[in-house]
């Protein structure tokens, strides 16, 4: 009896081994169709964004923005649309530069691309093409449960110094490559934000999230919802990635 | 001349070795206590001299909020508080106004704002050359375009600080746009901008308020110097009243209300997150795809895309009745205290949601961090000042036990306890009213000198330490009634026991010893 329950054990223990050592092969493959998933190289890409900031003691804020991007020339433009007293104001990134347009005054500004988004916990950096596996190295992975549902806990420590956080844990859904938790760490090792992906659309064959709640882990009761609706990888006119564009929409 | 004190001048002079050393340490003594306080003194003065002569008034009238408010806005922990604006302006500004003894009273709001280029190569260059220059030159390029932005009441509130003094241009007129910039902020700011701005030239302004991001193009119509230099905000900018609205967010628009569904904001209120990844797990993929809404843009749809803006306009304009400040001037800058508890009262009668203070509540975080400052160099004189003590005391110890023998034979002569007593306290106040006379003159001499080769502040924080530009440091009697005094007590205090232990001895034994 004894013996049969040692060989049971050492069964399991190397089964599970086994099973790590798959999965951890798997990780990379994971992460990189998560970047797949994000990356609209090849095609364009439009949504509209609504933004919803709760403060405790505050009252909610509100941004709605549509979004253009075309990744494979690195430019988006973001539209305002709401609140009505910004309406019409834009960003239009091109490379590196920023540039932001007020339409009351018919300007135009030089911006930096780590401004938040209208004082919302979203950075412009967050709309942008970005890559798990250049930016981060794998160094933990485990099997659990989010909810009901079964994933694949990814722990990603920083490779470089250009991101926004130093570690990332990942809650990845097994049976299809869904980002559904993402908690970023700081250099200490605290929780500054956790992002949860709870809704997706599928466009085209492809994944995309339509809901996601941003939560701000420093300062309790902080949370933004950032929901998105008219998702297309329809082709846009040039035109929309130009100045000429902001300036048009506001005639 | 009492037997007591011509025999303490005796003994002075018969041990003047010890009597000098001695006195040179409490004349130290004295010179750092001395100068010390009216260095202190000075800085306060000059503080409060340069705020309120520049940028304050002598009292300040605010809205209330939860943290208090000063002419920089309010200081909360998160630091992100609206400044409250404040309520029956008009009312207020009246009734302040009538009171006896103001001078003037001007209102006024402030901002932040980011002098920035406009489109084109302009931007360009920004940003290589942000990316160029090494992280600290950057910050201070950043800085140069940092304005802290005061909207006046252009009518009144020239009237109030007579200390700005126009270089170029003119000031700000009533019901005119315009921008009135430092002298030397403007060469930093070319230089920032990478190209040479002078009075009548536009500057793209990039106002960061409540309602988020504005700019505006606002003519430089002037370039100013302060007659009376001090401590207090470098990017210190005046603009006009309504520009400044529009930047800081001060708009009819600015607590619009917009309902969305749940849809939008259903996920916010959920406790247990993890019921957002129910069993259904499916359902979190939404198959329907786009909606027919986001059908191709095409260019001919370009124009349509934003819909109304018609209400834009309206939401933008400058509320006409917002003031985040009022700021009085005394004809008796020491009657302010009784005033603002006059105001205050008032206010409570009227039900106004309105506060008045003074200089420092207007000063906010300068007068505050002045205010640490002065608290460490306090304590840091102190310390001083008891390491000098604690050495005349060790000194004067060792000298009276000196004496011992001396102090026997006194009572085997016959001399009574009190006598002794009497002697000693004779020598020790002689020798440190002398000593102290002579820190007074050091002291003196010292202050002199220092006014006569001016010591520049080298930066802010100094200036700041220094209540200006240049060190001034005033002789206040009463801080040299008060060292003398000290001065003395210390003597008296270290010669007291000493001698109770020699008295305690028996005559003979202490001629012994």
């Amino acid at each position: 009896m004894k013996h049969i329950l040692r060989v049971a054990v050492l069964g399991i223990a190397l089964a599970s081994i086994a099973a790590t050592g798959a999965f951890a092969q798997d990780v990379p493959r994971i992460i990189a169709e998560l970047d797949r998933l994000g990356d609209f190289s090849g095609s364009d890409f439009a949504a509209i964004y609504t933004i919803v900031s709760q403060k405790p003691g505050e009252k909610d804020s509100v941004s709605q923005v549509r979004m253009f991007r075309r990744d494979d020339k690195k430019q988006f433009t973001l539209l305002v649309i709401l609140p009505e007293v910004n309406k019409g104001q834009g960003y239009l990134r091109e490379d590196d530069n920023v540039w932001f347009y007020d339409p009351t005054s018919r300007k135009f500004s030089f911006s930096s691309i780590k401004e938040n988004i209208q004082n919302s916990e979203a950075k412009n950096s967050d709309l942008v093409r970005k890559s798990i596996l250049e930016d981060y190295q794998v160094v933990g992975s485990k099997e659990g449960m989010l909810g009901k549902i079964a994933v694949w806990i990814i722990d990603l420590k920083a490779r470089t110094n250009d991101v926004s956080y130093e570690r990332v844990v990942m809650h990845v859904r097994k049976d299809k490559t869904m980002l559904l938790k993402e908690e970023d760490f700081s250099v200490s090792g605290r929780l500054m934000r956790t992002t949860l992906f709870p809704k997706y659309v599928e466009i085209s064959g492809r994944l995309m999230p339509s809901q996601i709640l941003i939560i701000d882990e420093l300062n309790p009761g902080e949370r933004s919802q950032m929901t998105m609706t008219e998702q297309s990888l329809a082709g846009l006119p040039d035109k929309v990635f130009t100045k000429a564009f902001l300036e048009q929409v506001n005639k | 001349m009492p037997v007591t004190l011509r025999m303490a001048f005796r003994n002075l002079v018969e041990h003047k070795a010890k009597s000098l050393i001695i006195g040179t340490l409490l004349a130290l003594g004295m010179l750092i206590m001395v100068l010390g306080t009216s260095f202190l003194d000075a800085s306060k003065r000059g503080i409060q001299k340069s705020f309120t002569e520049n940028y304050t008034g002598d009292i300040i009238i605010t809205g209330i909020a939860d943290g208090p408010v000063s002419l920089f806005g309010v200081q909360s922990p998160g630091g992100l508080e609206e400044t409250p604006t404040i309520p029956d302006y008009e009312k207020v500004l009246a009734h302040a106004s009538s009171l006896p003894g103001v001078k003037a009273a001007a209102g006024m709001a402030s901002g932040f704002a980011l002098a920035t280029a406009e489109s084109g190569m302009e931007a360009q260059d920004l940003a290589m050359a942000a990316h160029s220059n090494d992280e600290a030159g950057q910050d201070d390029d950043m800085m140069s375009a940092v304005m802290m932005l005061f909207g006046v009441d252009a009518n009144n509130y020239w009237k109030l600080f007579s200390t700005i003094e126009i270089v170029d241009g003119t000031f700000i007129k009533p019901g005119e746009p315009g921008l009135m910039i430092a002298e030397d902020r403007l060469v930093k700011l070319s230089k920032y901008l990478k190209k040479d701005i002078a009075v009548g030239d536009e500057i793209l302004v990039q106002g960061i308020g409540a309602t988020g991001i504005r700019l505006r193009s606002v003519k430089l119509v002037g370039t100013f110097k302060r007659v009376s230099e001090g401590a207090g905000p470098e990017q210190l900018t005046y603009i006009d009243i309504d520009t400044l609205r529009v930047l800081a967010g001060m708009t009819v628009g600015s607590s619009e209300n917009i309902e969305l569904g749940a849809k939008e904001t259903g996920m916010l209120a959920v406790d247990d997150l993890d019921s957002l990844f129910g069993e259904d797990a499916f359902a979190s993929i939404d198959s329907s795809g786009p909606s027919a809404a986001s059908a191709p843009l095409t260019e001919a749809g370009i124009a349509g895309l934003l819909g109304d803006t018609s209400a834009r306009e309206r939401l933008n304009a400058a509320d006409s009745g917002a003031w985040h400040s009022i700021l009085l001037r005394l004809d008796d800058p020491g009657q302010a205290k009784a005033m603002v508890i006059g105001l205050n009262s008032w206010f409570a009668a009227e039900g106004i949601a309105a506060s008045a203070g003074d200089w420092q509540k207007a000063a906010g975080p300068y007068a505050q961090s002045v205010d640490v400052l002065r608290i460490v160099f306090t304590v840091a004189i102190m310390i001083l000042a008891v390491v000098a003590i604690i050495i005349i005391m060790n000194t004067m110890v060792v000298s009276v036990i000196e004496r011992t023998g001396e102090i026997g034979m006194m009572r085997a002569l016959g001399a009574g306890k009190g006598f002794v007593r009497k002697l000693f306290v004779a020598e020790t106040v002689t020798l440190s009213v002398v000593f102290g006379f002579v820190g007074i003159a050091l002291s003196y001499a010292a202050s002199a000198v220092i006014n006569v080769i001016g010591v520049k502040a080298s930066n802010q924080f100094l200036e700041i330490l220094f209540g200006g530009k240049i060190l001034r440091t005033i002789v206040d009697p009463l801080a040299l009634a008060w060292s003398l005094a000290v001065v003395i007590a210390v003597g008296l205090l270290a010669h007291f026991y000493p001698v109770s232990v020699a008295l305690r001895i028996q005559p003979v034994r202490a001629m012994q010893a």
